[in-house]
């Protein structure tokens, strides 16, 4: 009697400690990889841009990625983290370029027609592009954390969180 | 004094409690040693890991010797070519710096070079002036240094006195923007139209190399590293009236992280 009652813990146990394994394991695999081709992602932010804006549409062309990678990259979504007040209505991506850099970071209204003609969600390897979220602030001012890009690369899924905050106020408010 | 104990190489103290005393009817802090200064009301201070080298063959311990006053340290740095830019710098609360170390060349006070950095933060928030339109300033508060001196185990045991070392033991405070060189040329630009800008929440990492001004004392600066590990904040903005303008930055992008971009410059 004993000894079954030590067999029927024994399993027990065993079956606890598998299941536990089991869920840690389906837990640290499950999730993109934040270290992919495109750099590391931020853990903190270091900086915020700030924004007044008249109308309650802006285009946010601040961030750029590069894939460092050896195949194409393909962008999934782009979004903000962690958005108040800020809907995303269109995301995409340009080749970065002479033209492109002298885009604005937080240019007012919708994104200009030649920013249109260039979007592409393929990230070819060992070039720029820039990230360009048309954005609608709902109410007097929205904030995000960072941006949030979702990719694949050579069948693999990574996310890049960036380091920089955006922080848009609807006039008379100011930075 | 709470606590300070020396040993091993490194050294270790946790706070210090000093007298208030009171002059032209402001509020100042006495040190414990030389005259008082002017200072936040409650300032307390963290010496991060010493990453200096112990010139003793077999060990020693690096003795307190004397204060030697507040030095001018440059913390940051804001560049503005530009008409209607404002830039301005928050040194924050628990903002860390790693300041030289000046070590003697031997036994005697003389021919110091810069051996390795001390990490010394504040508690108090210090806002500098915001500038408008073109102006390059260094950022410039004070610390505490003192004089130390190496007592060295000798080869037969007993101690012998060895090199001099100069250290920061406090952060002292005051604030002073004086005029720097703008010439720095960053390459790395994001363009801002008016009634926008950025702030570098954590300022990036630069090193002031002659950022700490103790040349009078031991002949040459120290270099003065502004860590972005907690919080010196740079702030640059496009004002109205006025077309947009260029921020740029010297290792990379005003808002990249790797790496960090370095000096900022409004264009």
């Amino acid at each position: 009697m004993k000894r079954k009652a030590f067999v029927i813990a024994g399993a027990v146990v065993i079956l606890v400690v598998a299941t536990v394994l089991a869920i840690t394991l389906s837990l640290s695999s499950s999730g993109p990889n934040s270290d992919g081709p495109f750099g590391p992602s931020g853990q903190t932010n270091l900086a915020e841009n700030c924004d007044e804006i008249t109308g309650h549409v802006l285009t946010y062309a601040f961030e750029d990625v590069k894939n460092s990678g050896s195949s194409d990259a393909t962008i999934q979504r782009i979004s903000y983290v962690n958005p108040r007040n800020l809907q995303v209505l269109q995301a995409f991506t340009i080749p970065f370029n002479k033209q492109t850099n002298r885009a604005s970071v937080m240019h007012p209204g919708g994104p200009p027609q030649w920013m249109l003609a260039d979007r592409t969600s393929v990230i070819r390897p060992g070039h720029q592009y820039l990230l360009v979220l048309v954005t609608r602030l709902i109410g007097q001012e929205g904030r995000a954390d960072a941006v949030l890009v979702n990719y694949t690369e050579n069948g693999a899924q990574y996310v890049l969180r960036t380091t920089t905050s955006l922080d848009v106020k609807h006039q008379p408010l100011q930075c | 004094m709470e606590v300070a104990a020396f040993g091993g190489g490194a050294m270790t103290a946790h706070s210090f409690t000093r007298t208030r005393v009171v002059s032209s009817g402001r509020a100042v802090l006495a040190g414990l040693f030389g005259p008082a200064q002017m200072a936040p009301e409650v300032v307390s201070m963290r010496f991060g890991p010493a990453a200096y080298k112990n010139p003793c063959p077999v060990g020693g311990d690096l003795v307190y010797q004397h204060n030697v006053g507040a030095k001018n340290v440059v913390v940051g740095a804001t560049y503005s070519k530009a008409s209607n830019f404002n830039t301005g710098f928050v040194y924050d609360a628990s903002q860390s710096s790693s300041l030289g170390v000046g070590l003697s060349a031997s036994s005697t006070f003389a021919d110091f070079s810069e051996s390795g950095t001390y990490g010394t933060s504040s508690t108090a928030e210090e806002p500098f002036p915001t500038y408008h339109g073109v102006a390059s300033h260094a950022r410039v508060t004070q610390f505490r240094y003192g004089l130390f001196r190496w007592r060295c185990v000798g080869p037969h045991g007993g101690a012998v006195w060895a090199n001099y070392q100069t250290q920061s033991t406090d952060f002292a405070g005051g604030v002073a923007d004086p005029n720097t060189n703008p010439n720095i040329y960053p390459q790395f630009c994001k363009q801002y139209d008016p009634d926008s800008g950025i702030t570098l929440k954590r300022y990036a990492a630069w090193t002031f190399s002659a950022g700490v001004s103790i040349h009078d004392y031991i002949g040459i600066n120290l270099s003065a590293q502004t860590g972005y590990d907690l919080g010196a904040q740079v702030a640059y903005r496009v004002t109205k009236p006025g077309p947009r303008r260029w921020i740029c930055g010297l290792k990379n992008n005003p808002g990249g992280s790797n790496p960090p971009p370095g000096l900022i410059q409004g264009h």
